[in-house]
């Protein structure tokens, strides 16, 4: 068993710090909801770090405070696209910039380690320290490993997921056709730990990542959990066919869409692990029309991609 | 549960297969040259592959849009992937790594996109590192687990420690792991604003290194538990038997002085190897060549050894310093030295590092190789070992 003893997520809702955010979302997209930075990064290192790294410092700095322990044995972030604001920045420099040295900062910050990187040097965590990317299952790579590690050691494991937006994706995104939903940002990160305590919010009991995959392996999944119908389904709705899909797997459970409130970036699905939790854990009983009448399990079917399928299963936990 | 090294591929600089990187290090024959290239506009020191995209779409019937780094990537990996077959009862799984992902080609979407041409959105289109691991898993037929590490220079030795760990864990049975990077204008840039390219060729572990030298290429091992070898029947090479990641958590760039992350990632691969300090025969060194690195890592190597430090060499002034494939190209050369029971050389070192007066091993020489250390550190303090032992 996986325990999840924490949550913290920055994103276009108000999450932050926000037990009941699920009956706070909001239909219209707003701006990126920004708490303040100071608590949890120096502020001369404010100035210095682009958006995602102050909300993955300040994500991360949370879920380890709110699960109430000294620090993480290790660190494992996902991300799809990286750290854009800053390599975009050295590559505009590159191209624009004849002759000369350019300034090296935005190459620092532009790797995609420099997530759990940072986080490594807020936390002085010399613990293990891993990047999954793997576009839009970066996220559901990065719980994997986190299990497998809990499944080597006992320990607390900080996981989360941080992807960026920046101006210059939406012609790329345009030509793609993936701009039915507006391009956003969102962080999230989490404590995992193999051990239950008082902190303990929910029980994550599987997740699955699969490219290539065949139509009925959210039926494989669950038989495999020996589960046949969760309470509620939370499905990326990006795809209006695959969302259908999702529905008439399951006639008569509620299915509810989460990339319409948090928008399409390529881990959002760590915004429906927290949203998700949120449901469970203040017995929401409804949202956007969809009537949610029991708050036990919860699967999170993400497809925002054709081809690649995220699947998790979260519990209730109740002492 | 035993990790079994089966098989392998590489391409570099130094050549596109196996036996011809193994010829270069037998006879000392360096890929970086002084060059220019088109992504950049100055005459650099750097270690290109011999052939370009063209020559690879041709060799492996490519013909959808891919980046430099999928092609090299796939170069290599089907090399390694050599005669295996896809096997109901084998589950296989793809580790990919690379720190830009199609970064060479979004290099030349976005110089369109600047200059207010009409951009060829197909360049972009394999601009996210996982499209590398997707299409390099393609090409081999692999499906269900594919995954992508980016970890700047650790990148590709983290891949194979998370495969070592998922076939320990008995979550698959084989696994393709390793790393691709291609030359970018992007990296090279990058060094240099970091004042780190050297501007000669570099020259690791030596008093007067000034420091690195990029390259490029792509390497993969082929990883098996017990059960995948007796339905593959495929012959082991060696045991990938110890790894271990640690952050340094002391600079976003820079490594500390006592070299920390490096001594508790060295020393946690030896504790779960159970391999004893003696039997390590060779380290294959990060030894980028720049002054931080290779006092940082020797002091490590220090913290580790002591006074009974094996001989050990960085080869990087063969290939160039290759960032996320760096740690699977030294993976193969570390497979190389047990196979041939052989040590391989450093090139251009001429004077003792004073602070630490350590002296790296500069010819290709016969060797009881018992086991072989590799590390490879990346920026963001991302220390990373592993430890390979002959069977």
């Amino acid at each position: 068993m996986y325990y999840i003893q924490s949550a913290a997520t920055i994103c276009h809702q108000p999450t932050f710090r926000n037990n009941g955010f699920s009956k706070q979302l909001t239909a219209e997209i707003s701006a990126l909801i920004k708490p303040d930075y100071k608590p949890f990064i120096n502020p001369s290192l404010i100035r210095r770090m682009s958006e995602i790294l102050r909300m993955s410092v300040t994500c991360g700095s949370a879920a380890v405070q709110d699960a109430c322990i000294n620090n993480a044995d290790a660190i494992i972030a996902g991300t799809g696209l990286g750290c854009l604001m800053d390599t975009e920045k050295f590559l505009n420099n590159c191209i624009t910039i004849q002759g000369g040295m350019l300034p090296p900062t935005s190459f620092i910050q532009s790797t995609h380690n420099t997530i759990a990187g940072q986080l490594s040097l807020a936390l002085s965590n010399h613990g293990y320290n891993m990047t999954h990317t793997q576009n839009s299952l970066s996220f559901e790579y990065a719980l994997k490993d986190a299990m497998l590690m809990l499944d080597e050691n006992s320990g607390n494991i900080l996981v989360g997921a941080a992807d960026e937006y920046i101006e210059p994706l939406n012609p790329v995104a345009k030509y793609f056709e993936l701009n039915q939903l507006p391009l956003t940002s969102g962080v999230g990160f989490f404590i995992l730990s193999d051990k239950a305590s008082t902190q303990t919010k929910a029980i994550l009991a599987d997740v699955s990542a699969d490219y290539d995959s065949s139509q009925d392996n959210v039926l494989n999944f669950l038989n495999r959990n020996n589960i046949s119908v969760p309470d509620m389904i939370l499905a990326d709705g990006f795809n209006a066919d695959r969302f259908e899909n999702v529905r008439n797997l399951f006639n008569g459970t509620p299915v509810i869409s989460y990339s319409q409130y948090c928008g399409m970036y390529a881990t959002n699905s760590a915004f429906a692990l927290h949203l998700a939790m949120d449901l469970m854990n203040e017995k929401t009983s409804e949202l956007s029309g969809v009537q949610i009448r029991k708050h036990q399990s919860a699967l999170i079917v993400n497809q925002l991609l054709p081809g690649r399928t995220g699947l998790l299963l979260i519990k209730n936990y109740e002492a | 549960m035993n990790v079994y090294v089966t098989g392998m591929g590489i391409i570099s600089a130094i050549g596109n297969n196996v036996a011809e990187n193994l010829s270069s290090l037998q006879r000392k024959k360096s890929g970086i040259r002084k060059t220019t290239l088109a992504c950049h506009t100055q005459e650099i020191f750097a270690a290109p592959v011999a052939l370009t995209d063209d020559d690879l779409k041709t060799q492996y019937q490519i013909r959808q849009p891919h980046s430099r780094t999928s092609l090299l990537g796939i170069a290599a990996a089907t090399e390694a992937w050599g005669k295996n077959t896809h096997l109901p009862n084998v589950r296989t799984g793809f580790i990919g790594s690379t720190s830009v992902g199609g970064m060479d080609k979004t290099e030349s979407y976005y110089r369109q996109v600047l200059a207010g041409q009409p951009a060829d959105f197909s360049l972009v289109q394999t601009h996210d590192s996982g499209n590398t691991s997707e299409k390099i898993a393609k090409h081999l037929g692999i499906t269900g687990y594919v995954n992508t590490i980016s970890t700047a220079c650790s990148s590709a030795a983290n891949a194979l420690m998370l495969a070592a760990r998922m076939l320990q864990q008995g979550h698959a049975d084989r696994m393709v792991s390793g790393g691709a990077d291609p030359l970018t204008g992007f990296t090279i840039n990058g060094f240099q604003s970091l004042m780190i390219y050297d501007q000669e060729w570099c020259k690791p572990f030596d008093e007067n290194r000034n420091g690195l030298n990029l390259g490029e290429g792509a390497a993969y091992l082929v990883l098996e538990n017990e059960k995948s070898l007796a339905e593959t029947g495929n012959k082991p090479l060696c045991l990938l038997k110890g790894w271990n990641n640690a952050a340094d958590a002391y600079h976003q760039t820079a490594s500390s002085p006592e070299g920390k992350g490096a001594t508790l990632a060295m020393q946690r691969a030896i504790d779960i190897s159970g391999v004893a300090l003696k039997d390590i025969s060779y380290i294959n060194a990060h030894g980028t060549g720049t002054k931080n690195n290779d006092l940082s890592e020797s002091v490590a190597l220090k913290n580790i050894f002591g006074n009974n430090l094996p001989p050990f060499s960085s080869t990087k002034a063969f290939t160039g310093h290759t960032l996320a494939a760096a740690g699977a190209i030294e993976a193969v050369f570390s497979v190389l030295s047990i196979i041939h029971q052989a040590i391989l050389p450093g090139l251009n070192y001429q004077t003792i590092m004073s602070e630490t007066g350590l002296t790296p091993v500069t010819e290709y020489q016969s060797y009881p190789v018992n086991a072989v250390l590799s590390n490879s550190f990346g920026f963001g303090g991302n220390n990373s070992s592993l430890l390979f032992k002959k069977l």
